[in-house]
């Protein structure tokens, strides 16, 4: 009979693990079944190696947990104090859940029975017991699932849960005493309190993650908003320059064909070079072929232009390279703004802003350059200060520092010599069908 | 000394280009021989012949052979050399970089772009080309150019050099000490058992990298971001 209840026992544990790094990969956004039922097989045989059958105790809870977060490190290979801190929490509130349930089947109208006779009791009973203990905290779990997925990481919020936490399997433990001595009065209460306190814990927790979540996307929205009103902007501008040029044109003739026929060869000289200066700030040149980059090239350069910036622009962009034009807009765009505003700090500008985009290899390598102050900057040389979002000021390089992930890229700032360089470096996303195909016709 | 060619089927541009070529190289002080094709099939056949080259501009639209097939010959027979195509379809210009083609130059922007196109590729023929790494082959020495090195192993505590076109050299070091040897800058560890010339790496997929010739080669989780790091620092530093 005790071979059946631990046989019983793995499989209840293992389907629980199965949830639990579920859980875990949800909340990372990774995707990998077959590895997780391996590890969740292995979690459960540990596991229950370790703790037998009492899976009562705050002991248990806590190696239960350990190998949870091994299983869970194992298979998302990120930070592990996030991993450690969500187990611990969601472990606690399942138990709490399991003791409340426990409270209202050991009162005198269900089972009426001791917990150790529960558990001494071969068979049947016990079989049912661990059974309906079970189902109930895999309700707990899979309730969890859904909101889990919308919860996004941020390590402070990672240090409120793990105190929750804490302090959860603190009470637990208190109650668990109370529960186990079969005082049934109290122990339901006190279960009820628990699980309230630790369920109303959660949406709180919930809601500051999910705000956190909400409040980085309308951010993006907004800079998003932001570039193309500037872009609107200056396309409106330029529209409008030449439309007076154009309105003017035939006045501009008619004092030209004058200036000619008096023969001041020389005035009818500066009168052009004098009508043709708004043509020459509305110049559009190609850069990479790319109309939506050579739009922000050259807007960029135009407002470098106005606050009497120089500038020397070197940039390549090719097509089949499965990199989307928006996502280098957004490169482009944040990197220049903020070397702008640093050149204008300086009094005089000591150097031209620098922005390079070449294709090397099958990568392309994104670079803005920019005379600073040395002392500006101090620890942001460091690549990983860089990557960590304290070492960035504002959302622009935030995003920035998303478009290097998603090509599997790099963001680096260094200053050395008063020149201050971002650099960031995409991979290219061949396509697969294309290759065969020869790419003349 | 650099070798480059140029090919056109217009003699005129032909001329403008060797002018422009020639001046951009004697302001830097760089010696060049200069050949020039009026004939796409010329510059064919001497390739196959294994005349070597470290620049070549082309035009794309030619009577015979065009552009695009001289570039699959290049690359079988030159996969170093630096090419720039000169256009005036600039519809291929941002739609390929499956062959390799450094860069391309509109006709009607010559001026404009035909500078910073020679001055980068100066720049790309110039990396790696001094330094090289000395193998003792028995009795005598053998010099390697560190360009011709695409990746080291370990085999037992012997080191085996694979170098371009499949060449395969044994070296009875270990991997540690041939890589105290090296310039760290421009060689890193992607493996244990692996160092890699940083020049040669193409692309990163999931946690293998891709070597220009094609090869794939796997790299350890720990040293993925450090690789990538190399990687952007040296060519941050010479584009």
């Amino acid at each position: 009979m005790s071979a059946v209840i631990y046989l019983i026992q793995i499989l209840t544990d293992s389907t629980e693990y199965v949830l639990y790094l579920d859980l875990i990969c949800r909340l990372y956004r990774q995707k990998k079944k077959k590895q997780m039922i391996v590890a969740a097989i292995l979690c459960a045989c540990m596991g229950t190696l370790i703790c037998r059958l009492n899976h009562f105790g705050v002991m248990c809870l806590l190696i239960k947990c350990m190998v949870v977060c091994i299983g869970g490190w194992y298979l998302v290979r990120e930070e592990s104090f996030g991993i450690l801190s969500m187990t611990l929490f969601a472990s606690v509130l399942k138990r709490s859940w399991k003791l409340f349930g426990m409270a209202v089947l050991f009162q005198e109208r269900f089972l009426g029975m001791r917990a150790d006779a529960v558990l001494d009791s071969e068979g049947r009973i016990q079989i049912g017991f661990l059974l309906g203990t079970w189902a109930v905290e895999m309700a707990a779990l899979v309730l969890c699932r859904r909101t889990v997925a919308r919860m996004s990481l941020v390590k402070s919020k990672m240090l409120k849960v793990f105190f929750v936490a804490v302090a959860g399997i603190i009470c637990y433990e208190q109650v668990l005493d109370i529960v186990w001595n079969w005082e049934l009065r109290a122990g339901l209460k006190w279960s009820l309190i628990l699980l309230a306190g630790l369920v109303i814990a959660f949406f709180v927790l919930l809601l500051d993650l999910d705000l956190s979540g909400k409040k980085q996307r309308i951010e993006t929205e907004t800079m998003k908003r932001e570039l193309l009103e500037e872009k609107y902007q200056s396309l409106n501008e330029m529209y409008n320059r030449n439309a007076k040029l154009y309105h003017d044109l035939n006045n501009h003739l008619n004092t030209l064909y004058q200036l000619l026929e008096e023969n001041r060869v020389q005035e009818a000289k500066g009168y052009i070079s004098d009508i043709s200066e708004p043509i020459q700030s509305m110049r559009k040149i190609t850069w990479t072929g790319v109309e939506l980059i050579d739009v922000v090239l050259n807007s960029k350069a135009q407002m470098m232009r106005d606050r009497h910036l120089t500038c020397q622009i070197n940039a390549e962009f090719w097509k089949d390279a499965g990199i989307l034009e928006t996502d280098v807009c957004t490169v482009l765009s944040n990197l220049v703004d903020n070397a702008i505003e640093a050149a204008e700090k300086l009094p005089r500008q000591e150097s031209d802003i620098k922005i390079t985009m070449r294709k090397i290899q099958k990568f392309l390598l994104i670079q803005v350059e920019n005379p600073c102050i040395q002392t500006e900057l101090p620890e942001r040389g460091l690549p990983e200060t860089s990557k960590k979002e304290k070492g960035l000021h504002g959302w622009g390089l935030q995003n920035v520092a998303d478009v290097a992930e998603k090509y599997q890229g790099t963001f680096q700032c260094t200053c050395e010599k008063g020149i201050f360089c971002a650099s960031v470096m995409l991979f290219f996303n061949p396509v697969k069908e294309d290759k065969s195909k020869p790419w003349r016709d | 000394m650099i070798r480059i060619a140029i090919c056109d089927d217009s003699s005129q541009m032909i001329e403008t280009l060797k002018q422009q070529v020639l001046t951009f190289m004697e302001q830097e002080k760089e010696p060049v021989s200069l050949q020039t094709y009026e004939k796409s099939e010329l510059l064919k056949f001497d390739l196959q012949e294994g005349t070597q080259f470290d620049l070549i501009l082309s035009d794309i639209e030619m009577p015979g052979v065009d552009g695009m097939e001289l570039a699959g010959i290049i690359r079988r027979y030159l996969p170093e050399v630096v090419l720039i195509f000169v256009t005036s379809h600039m519809k291929y210009a941002v739609d390929a970089y499956e062959y390799g083609v450094f860069r391309y130059i509109p006709k009607n922007m010559l001026e404009e772009r035909l500078r910073q196109a020679l001055k980068d590729a100066l720049q790309m023929i110039h990396m790696q080309t001094e330094s090289s790494y000395r193998i003792t082959q028995g009795s005598h020495m053998e010099k390697v150019p560190y360009r011709r090195i695409l990746y080291i192993q370990k085999d037992g505590k012997n080191s085996v050099f694979t170098l371009q076109q499949g060449e395969v050299i044994r070296e009875r070091k270990s991997l540690n000490q041939v890589y105290q040897e090296l310039d760290p800058e421009e060689f890193v560890f992607v493996d244990r058992g692996c160092i890699v010339n940083l020049l040669h790496i193409s692309l990163f997929q999931g946690n293998e990298v891709e070597l220009d010739n094609g090869e794939k080669l796997p790299v350890s989780r720990g040293r993925l971001s450090e690789t990538k790091i190399a990687l952007q620092t040296l060519w941050s530093k010479n584009i």
